[in-house]
């Protein structure tokens, strides 16, 4: 074989080489005890950030053989198209794989972000703990939710110090650079995840115009995350113009109701109901007490016998009778009250 | 010379020890097993003036349902929380064996002092929970 060949060889070798450490997946290298800890890796979507600390099989997605270098990966095959949180965990060797430690020296779980094209790649620095000191490379998100915990971790000095005015300050201190991380972070989960870290739930009484800000940040965002996210928070939505002009509408027009109500039963009431009547429709009702027949009055006043039954039925109308007998009893009532 | 190093070095090594004395430890533990349960349970801890650090140790695990752990702190603040889920195994698959297990370690420098609950909320479960608390005095 020629040297040509072998350079040849060697070029695709390393071009095939370097094709599969940039292909995306998520990539480990970590030291583990595997006297204590099984050698395999767990992989979990985390559905919600309500779920973080949520342990069940079906959230486990995939799971990756540890090799004696510490190395496992996980395809991106599994991965959905866009970001999403996960959680790697460990289980020791007696437990069951579904396994979720929480704090202490056997904290056996970290979170990541990672979506189909993302190249993750982490490895521990050998700590007795091992997912405490968690290092990140390539995907970027990843490096700022490292940043996050940081941030969060002065959370635990607080509790050290005596005076519980000093601690006080670490904490709202630590929760207000949290806060400002969520509002600068340009990815929505990393963001979503600073606040998360911040315990939003007690800010946001005090803070109400700073979620408003973040909500309107992130409108377009309709991932499960910031649904959840936007629940929790009772924000009003800005409502339209229309809105407005019709709950304005609505309170005028009921607001009228009740006015006119109010006149309608206050005014007094006429106490003269012939003043009501036009000028003819008082010659009429002076002619039906007299009692004229409606062609007799057609005839005296020079009108039609229809125009006549028109005012007739006018008069009935406006001084609330049914017939000439009631115009009649009208009249003589009138007199006595006089 | 001889003499005096015995000395310095059994004080070396005793003064600690007679410090650690003076540390009062309180340990308390409590189980539970929970079957077929879906009432919330509450375990209070009592945490008071005289010690200065509370740590917490929850050891459950879950053979059918779902059950979930919180912390409160006396002011209702949640300190932590958990949860573990089954969908097969237990009484009615007895054949798949499936066991999910959640550990929580915590330790609280200064606690905020009154009553702590360890709020217990299972959905038919049929579960195992263990709190141990040590609570030291300075």
């Amino acid at each position: 074989m020629g040297y040509k060949k072998i350079i040849g060889l060697l070029v695709i070798f390393l071009s095939f080489n370097s094709n599969l450490k940039s292909e995306s997946g998520i990539y480990g290298q970590f030291q583990l005890d595997t006297a204590v800890w099984s050698p395999v890796a767990y992989l979990s979507l985390i559905p919600s950030f309500n779920d973080m600390y949520s342990m069940s099989h079906s959230m486990i997605i995939d799971q990756a053989t540890i090799d004696h270098t510490g190395s496992f990966s996980f395809s991106s095959r599994l991965l959905p198209e866009k970001d999403h949180l996960f959680r790697i965990h460990f289980s020791k060797r007696e437990d069951p794989a579904a396994s979720l430690i929480i704090g202490g020296k056997d904290e056996n779980h970290f979170f990541l972000i990672a979506n189909q094209s993302a190249r993750v790649l982490i490895r521990n620095d050998g700590d007795s703990v091992i997912t405490r000191e968690i290092i990140f490379e390539g995907y970027f998100p990843n490096i700022q939710l490292q940043q996050i915990n940081q941030i969060a971790a002065y959370l635990d000095s607080a509790s050290f110090e005596t005076s519980p005015v000093i601690s006080d300050l670490i904490r709202s201190g630590v929760f207000e650079n949290l806060r400002a991380y969520a509002d600068t972070c340009s990815n929505p989960i990393v963001s979503l995840y600073a606040l998360y870290k911040s315990r939003f739930e007690s800010n946001f009484p005090l803070n109400q115009q700073f979620y408003k800000n973040f909500l309107l940040k992130w409108k377009n965002e309709e991932t499960v995350y910031f649904e959840e996210f936007r629940k929790k928070i009772p924000v009003q939505k800005s409502r339209g113009l229309s809105f407005r002009i019709l709950l304005f509408g609505t309170i005028l027009f009921i607001a009228g109701f009740f006015v006119s109500l109010w006149l309608h039963k206050s005014w007094p009431k006429n106490q003269n109901p012939l003043k009501d009547l036009t000028v003819q429709e008082r010659k009429v009702f002076s002619m039906i007490r007299k009692g004229k027949t409606n062609k007799e009055i057609s005839e005296s006043l020079m009108v039609s016998l229809s125009t006549v039954k028109s005012h007739v039925n006018s008069i009935y109308s406006k001084l609330e009778i049914n017939s000439r007998k009631d115009a009649l009893n009208l009249f003589q009532q009138e007199n006595q009250a006089n | 010379m001889k003499k005096l190093i015995i000395l310095v070095v059994s004080v070396f090594f005793l003064l600690p020890l007679s410090n650690a004395q003076d540390r009062a430890t309180f340990n308390t533990s409590r189980s539970l097993k929970l079957e077929n349960e879906s009432k919330e349970q509450h375990i209070s801890i009592d945490v008071s003036d005289e010690y200065d650090t509370f740590a917490l140790s929850i050891d459950s695990n879950i053979r059918e349902g779902k059950m979930s752990i919180e912390i409160l702190d006396p002011s209702g603040e949640k300190q932590g929380n958990f949860s573990i889920g089954c969908q097969v195994g237990g009484v009615n698959n007895p054949t798949t064996k499936e066991v999910v297990q959640g550990q929580f370690r915590k330790t609280f420098q200064n606690p905020k002092k009154g009553k702590w609950i360890v709020k217990i909320i299972p959905q038919n479960a049929n579960a195992q929970v263990q709190i141990i608390v040590t609570q030291v005095q300075n």
